[in-house]
């Protein structure tokens, strides 16, 4: 199921809080929030959530016994079989296929290995399981007695299937205890439509034009049509993982979890080290605290940082899909944040503000153009054409057209993507008309949201997919 | 105070998302249902069983659903459009064609994926299977290269009413300046292939037989010329001059313009076509059959002997509404399903409650169908058509014994359902003459008229 979907919008969420606070009580409202959660991942998976019960069984189990016993090696061999049956589960989904081509187009073979269909969500949810075997085993956080409480925080339906990467040590005093409050559920619904719009009313928009653009390896590609492609696919992921991101947070306010910010206003970056700071802000938390960090960080000398730092930009990409382009996608910011290092150990000063904005601007969007296609020829086809090489002039009829369709919509999506909210609250007015204003304004973008939403059957999530 | 404020938006959420909710769910249609306007089955409530469940279609097919059954559903998407199209700086012109190529390419599209869901019913089936996508994306492919092109006054396209002797023929717009701005280019070799159809359709026929065939443009087409008259000024075609030389020296087989039969009408105060629809008018396919009629020598019924019933149709995105002059037959007509040659079930003529196309001849979208007229004139009728059939059809009742009408299309025919092909039941049913109308959607640069309808009829 998704968020931007009527199902959910107008059946799911509603019959989910209305069960949920008709009775005071955590393990009610912790039961129904399972409930819900494991029959909102069976809506679209009905085989696989068996799957996702499975490798939170395996970790509860592992925690138990890592809890249990005081030797470090049993207790290091219980991580081991948590993290590896999790994560081997991923890689029989995600990468088991994509490994085997490789190895099989090495050797010269023409034949190919499909891979399963990748349950939603895998690699969230496998992420968020591994943070509490390891929390358990680095004693940060005390072993979870109850395995409903365990699998709640993995399935939890607000950030199950794209996101904010949860780590227990956060989540695990809300399982026990946490304060619904009308302020909260009203702040939480709003910030929950605010998700909806930016996904169906900017998002899905965005897109939209841009599968109207012609496409690198169909058509000739001119400079203005690559640039104005890529302007449209920026905005577009971007309010498509925002919009989840604003979503997951808000409906868990909405239930009383506070979930960490995943965004915050990437594309106003002045260096590429600063939007990454800004975007999929729980992913890097992810990495830098369970892998960069494991490996010695920027504590063993300089080769070791380096090598330390590519190892985390490989798996970044991966973890996006198994596919060459996210590989080359993750290593392109690695050689890019190296080569950022290097100047500053240099002591270089970097680019003057606008220029820097400028600056990181077109590398996301060349990376964006990288992981937007299927194939490396094509992303780099389309790079080219943004750089004048092999396009077809400065503007093509059909790119043309897709412009005067949609005229200032990308600009105002642009602006949308820059820090204009919090601008406007400091408008001085009383609180009680700021809030009927603010209630009225996210109410018309509800009704707006619904309205656009019936013409569009299936408006999946681009991080659906990771 | 902020605490019951608060409270009170809280409240104020919860309800509008569970009053929306308890609307969607009660007033969803729970059947599937045809839409005119976007050419397809709108979904209705899917089947529930363990399999459907655990494939997941269950969950799928609900989403389509409650998208496809909300209240209100036309009127939404049109305001939605209405209003993305605020952005739009495109001209008129650009518009119209932009909306013609759309509903192509939905028609294109439609065919494809029925086809592919229709697959394992019969041989003849399976064959489409495979054939239909690259089929649609042909189709695609022959709207891009093929619309839009302008030709200058001083550019020779071909002379009004002369011979055609360009390698390709075409369908045109008349241009204010003396140019023309061509919508569709024909490959003559397809249209000579076509005319071998026609001369197979009436070698099936009695010696008295004809065949009747005319190709009607889309709304969108003509609506870019009537609603921008200081860019347009007429319309034309030579497909039919082309199909009508190649058919030289067959007898009974007659080719109908029916751009030329329009054109003069097109400036009068009653509409040829709609503008919330992309289907010609009752009048529009009046005025084509008076032509038709006429050509056999047969006499014509006065328009103005019919009653009709006028219904204001629903508004469209630019603020306009059309009203569908519904005719009563002049006979009573019993309509009836035909499957299986002999099975029949009996279904309304006309369906007066609809305020839209769909009044006429009660949508009908069935591979085969029968009027029993009550006239008794000794000759039967098969009308071939896409839905432009629908409007002309009551038109004829007066004159036949009985009507059949065969929807050819490679969504809607299936030689199983009808109980045969389209050979075998003009046979079987002693057909007399047939009538072939189609729209520029499936007509002579369209699968369904080159390669589906010669399939369907040799069976």
């Amino acid at each position: 199921m998704v968020f931007s979907s009527l199902t959910f919008l107008l059946l799911f969420l509603p019959l989910t809080l209305l069960l949920c606070f008709a009775r005071p009580g955590i393990r009610w409202r912790n039961g129904v929030l399972l409930a819900a959660s494991l029959l909102f991942y069976a809506w679209g998976e009905p085989v696989w959530v068996l799957a996702m019960v499975g490798s939170a069984a395996v970790n509860y189990l592992c925690g138990r016994m890592i809890g249990r016993t005081k030797a470090p090696r049993r207790r290091r061999l219980w991580l081991i079989v948590g993290v590896a049956t999790s994560a081997a589960l991923l890689f029989a989904f995600k990468y088991a296929a994509f490994f085997a081509n490789t190895f099989l187009a090495l050797f010269g073979a023409k034949r190919s290995v499909a891979g399963p269909r990748l349950p939603i969500g895998i690699s969230f949810y496998t992420f968020q399981v591994i943070t509490y075997t390891v929390d358990v085993y680095r004693r940060k956080t005390p072993v979870q007695k109850r395995f409903d409480d365990l699998l709640l925080y993995v399935s939890c339906f607000p950030q199950l299937i794209a996101g904010p990467i949860v780590q227990y040590g956060d989540i695990q005093p809300q399982l026990a205890r946490r304060e619904s409050t009308p302020d909260g559920f009203s702040a939480g619904m709003q910030r929950f439509v605010v998700g909806l719009s930016k996904k169906v009313l900017l998002a899905n928009v965005c897109g939209q034009a841009l599968a109207a653009m012609p496409q690198a390896g169909e058509a000739a590609l001119s400079v203005g049509g690559a640039w104005y492609a890529a302007l449209l696919y920026t905005l577009q992921i971007y309010f498509d993982f925002a919009g989840y991101s604003d979503m997951a947070i808000g409906i868990g306010r909405i239930l009383g979890f506070t979930y960490k910010e995943n965004f915050n206003y990437p594309y106003i970056s002045r260096s590429v080290r600063e939007f990454w700071r800004r975007w999929h802000i729980s992913l890097g938390s992810f990495f830098r605290e369970y892998v960069y960090i494991p490996l010695g960080g920027n504590r063993k000398g300089r080769a070791r940082t380096v090598i330390n730092t590519f190892a985390v930009w490989l798996l970044t990409g991966l973890w996006h899909g198994a596919n060459w382009t996210f590989v080359v996608w993750g290593l392109f910011y690695g050689i890019i944040l190296a080569l950022d290092s290097l100047l500053r150990k240099r002591g270089g000063k970097g680019l003057p503000a606008p220029l820097g904005w400028l600056g990181t601007l077109v590398l996301v969007m060349f990376g964006w153009m990288i992981f937007y296609y299927p194939t490396l020829g094509q992303g780099f086809a389309h790079i080219g054409a943004m750089l004048g090489i092999g396009a077809s002039g400065l503007m093509d009829k059909a790119a043309l057209t897709v412009v005067r369709t949609y005229s200032l919509f990308p600009a105002l999506a642009f602006a949308a993507s820059l820090p204009v909210a919090p601008l406007l609250n400091k408008l001085r007015l009383p609180d009680r008309a700021r809030e009927v204003l603010r209630v009225g304004w996210l109410s018309g973008c509800l009704a707006l949201s619904v309205l656009f939403l019936v013409g569009q059957s299936y408006n999946p999530f681009i991080y659906f997919q990771f | 105070m902020k605490r019951k404020l608060s409270f009170v938006t809280a409240l104020w959420w919860e309800i509008l998302l569970a009053i929306l909710g308890l609307f969607l769910v009660l007033l969803a249609g729970k059947q599937p249902r045809p839409s005119e306007t976007e050419n397809r089955m709108l979904a209705g409530f899917p089947e529930v069983s363990a399999q459907s469940v655990v494939s997941g279609d269950f969950m799928s097919g609900f989403e389509s659903y409650l998208s496809d059954g909300f209240f209100g559903r036309q009127g939404v998407i049109d305001f939605s459009e209405r209003l993305l199209g605020r952005f739009s700086t495109l001209k008129g012109d650009e518009l119209f064609a932009a909306r013609a190529a759309d509903m192509e390419q939905r028609l294109a599209e439609e065919g494809a994926m029925q086809a592919q869901a229709d697959a394992p019913q019969t041989d003849v089936e399976a064959v489409e299977a495979d054939s239909a996508p690259e089929a649609a994306t042909a189709a695609l492919i022959e709207a891009d290269d093929d619309m839009e092109e302008d030709v200058d006054a001083g550019e020779q396209l071909s002379g009004e009413g002369l011979p055609v002797t360009a390698e390709n023929s075409y369908l045109w717009l008349k241009r204010v300046d003396g140019g023309r701005k061509i919508i569709y280019k024909y490959d003559n070799a397809q249209i000579q292939s076509y005319s071998e159809t026609l001369k197979y359709i009436r070698a099936l026929l009695p010696d008295d037989g004809v065949v009747c065939f005319t190709q009607v443009p889309l709304a969108q087409i003509a609506n870019r010329w009537t609603d921008q008259r200081d860019t347009y000024c007429g319309w034309g075609s030579t497909v039919e001059l082309v199909l009508e030389k190649c058919l030289e020296g067959t007898q009974g087989i007659y080719v109908f313009n029916t751009m030329e039969i329009l054109e003069p009408h097109m400036d009068g105060d009653v509409p040829m076509f709609y503008h919330t629809d992309h289907h010609w008018t009752a009048e529009g396919a009046y005025l084509v059959l008076e032509q038709m009629l006429k050509a056999q020598h047969l006499p014509v019924i006065p328009y103005d002997e019919y009653t009709y019933k006028s219904m204001k149709g629903k508004t469209n995105g630019d603020g306009r509404s059309d009203t569908f002059n519904a005719l009563y037959p002049l006979l009573p007509g019993h309509s009836y399903v035909v499957t299986r040659r002999t099975d029949a079930t009996e279904i309304h003529l006309m369906n007066y409650g609809h305020a839209s196309y769909t009044t006429f001849m009660n949508n009908s979208r069935q591979p085969w169908r029968r009027v029993v007229t009550g006239a008794n004139t000794g000759r039967k009728a098969l009308v071939i058509c896409d839905s432009f059939g629908n409007a002309l059809t009551p038109y004829l009742l007066p004159y036949y014994d009985e009507v059949h009408m065969c929807d050819f299309r490679v969504n809607y025919y299936d030689k199983a359902a009808a109980g045969g092909s389209i050979g075998e039941l003009i046979a079987y049913h002693g057909i007399d003459d047939v009538y072939i109308i189609t729209s520029t959607a499936n007509g002579l640069r369209k699968d369904n008229s080159l390669k589906y309808l010669p399939m369907y009829l040799a069976g």
